[in-house]
């Protein structure tokens, strides 16, 4: 305490002159409205501008779940979409003159049938030639064999092994993967399969030589397999060649998705696909 | 130690008076204002230790606050005191020690004319800086308030020097 003292008295001219200086900005502070306003700007821009760090820096925290979010908004934004796409559509193709039988929605029973469930890719291959994709959702999540699974880029695979927790995808870098696709503005469709090689690219078959096509054409999913909704982005016509002995294309296809550098994906989950299957399946009486 | 207390009140009074009355009117082109009023605590004796002349600096310039309407509250304070903090600090480095033994010692009316333009002047900028700074409260008019200080410092110094020439230079070599 002596020692306080001391000090506060031998630097008593250099204290007294802080204090005095204080008081007087306090003054000016106090009883000047010009400097009142002054100091309350700067106050209010060092406030705010500390209030946006800290918020920065506590935002970092929250990222996780922020992620959570932005993908379940994204699974419902997708599920309209393809609500809204698919009436559209059903509308387009009722003529005027039968607009009396026109189809209402119904809430109960949606036009669309696939839902999305978010989920994590916690391990992925692409350097082999048969790559598979683990998520980090399984049966208890809703996720089922056969389910399809895209990221926000494109098509990745399709699951063909369920735990309780996880799921196992054959990725579309899988020679045994096949994918009915289409030439977007052609409407004509074949089967997209990789070969091996390149992760970026894939080939595309069974397009016949009579349709036009060029490079850069979209290429989207068919919707016929009931494991994809149609529509979805898979990529572009890089190069072809006509193959004149069997009468198709040989089209590379630039994949839409770069596999080995997606975190986030969804698995599609087709409601009606049981029905569309034991549908299928009757074939085989008439076969 | 009494008679000199009422003498320095009594330097002090007249002081703010012609200050308000009179050199607070002599407002040249506008901008430059001598603020001859603090000439009495640049001349404040020497030795009157710094934190009772800090205290006399900080309630002349709040009286001349309360008086003038030239300027905002606080202002005439926030410089007066500064300026007193100055000098103390300028006096070691511009004033040799052939003038003085201790810092009590030190009679500024017996410093040489050219020691004295070198004592007085720094201390006068920065006093006109401060207090037109202050004033401003901000760097958005920098350029006013450099206007104002240089132009105040040439008008007070001017003023200081005739004052100092007319009342302080009696034993000045």
């Amino acid at each position: 305490m002596e020692r306080l003292v001391e000090l506060l008295l031998r630097f008593k001219s250099g204290l007294l002159f802080l204090i005095l200086q204080i008081i007087s900005i306090v003054m000016m502070v106090q009883l000047n409205q010009h400097h009142n306003i002054i100091l309350g700007n700067i106050t209010q821009d060092i406030s705010g501008e500390y209030q946006s760090k800290r918020d920065g820096f506590f935002a970092y925290f929250d990222l996780s779940a922020e992620n959570q979010q932005l993908l379940y908004q994204n699974k419902r934004l997708k599920e309209s979409y393809l609500s809204l796409r698919q009436e559209l559509e059903t509308r387009k193709n009722i003529s005027p003159i039968k607009s009396a039988y026109r189809v209402i929605p119904d809430s109960l029973f949606p036009v669309h049938s696939f839902q999305f469930i978010p989920c994590q890719i916690v391990n992925n291959t692409v350097d082999r030639s048969y790559n598979f994709i683990t998520i980090n959702k399984g049966y208890r999540n809703g996720i089922k064999k056969g389910m399809g699974l895209i990221s926000e880029d494109g098509v990745l695979g399709m699951v063909i092994s369920v735990s309780e927790h996880y799921a196992l995808a054959m990725s579309v870098l899988n020679k045994n993967f096949k994918l009915s696709a289409k030439i977007n503005h052609e409407n004509f469709f074949g089967s997209l399969v990789w070969k091996g090689g390149s992760p970026s690219y894939a080939s595309l078959e069974y397009i016949p030589l009579h349709v036009n096509i060029r490079k850069g054409d979209t290429i989207i999913t068919t919707g016929f397999s009931s494991i994809f909704p149609e529509g979805f982005m898979v990529g572009i016509i890089d190069d072809y060649e006509e193959n004149s002995e069997d009468g198709f294309y040989e089209i590379s296809v630039q994949l839409n998705t770069s596999i080995g550098s997606v975190y986030h994906a969804y698995a599609i989950a087709n409601i009606r696909k049981n029905e569309i299957d034991s549908l299928e399946n009757s074939i085989q009486v008439y076969q | 130690m009494i008679p000199n207390i009422i003498i320095q009140l009594f330097i002090a009074i007249v002081y703010l008076l012609v200050q308000l009355g009179i050199f607070g009117k002599m407002i040249l082109f506008d901008f430059a204002v001598p603020h001859l009023y603090i000439m009495f605590l640049i001349m404040l004796p020497m030795r009157i230790n710094v934190p009772i002349s800090l205290l006399i600096a900080f309630i002349y310039g709040a009286l001349y606050d309360i008086f003038t309407t030239s300027a905002s509250i606080g202002v005439g304070s926030f410089s007066a005191v500064l300026l007193i903090a100055t000098r103390e600090l300028w006096i070691v480095v511009s004033v040799p020690r052939i003038y003085y033994n201790s810092r009590e010692d030190l009679n500024l009316k017996q410093l040489p004319f050219n020691q004295f333009l070198l004592f007085l002047l720094p201390i006068l900028f920065i006093h006109q800086l401060s207090y037109y700074g202050m004033d401003a409260f901000g760097f958005s008019n920098i350029g006013t308030v450099l206007l104002h200080s240089i132009g105040g410092t040439i008008y007070t110094g001017l003023f200081c020097i005739m004052i100092s020439i007319f009342f302080y230079s009696g034993r000045r070599s």
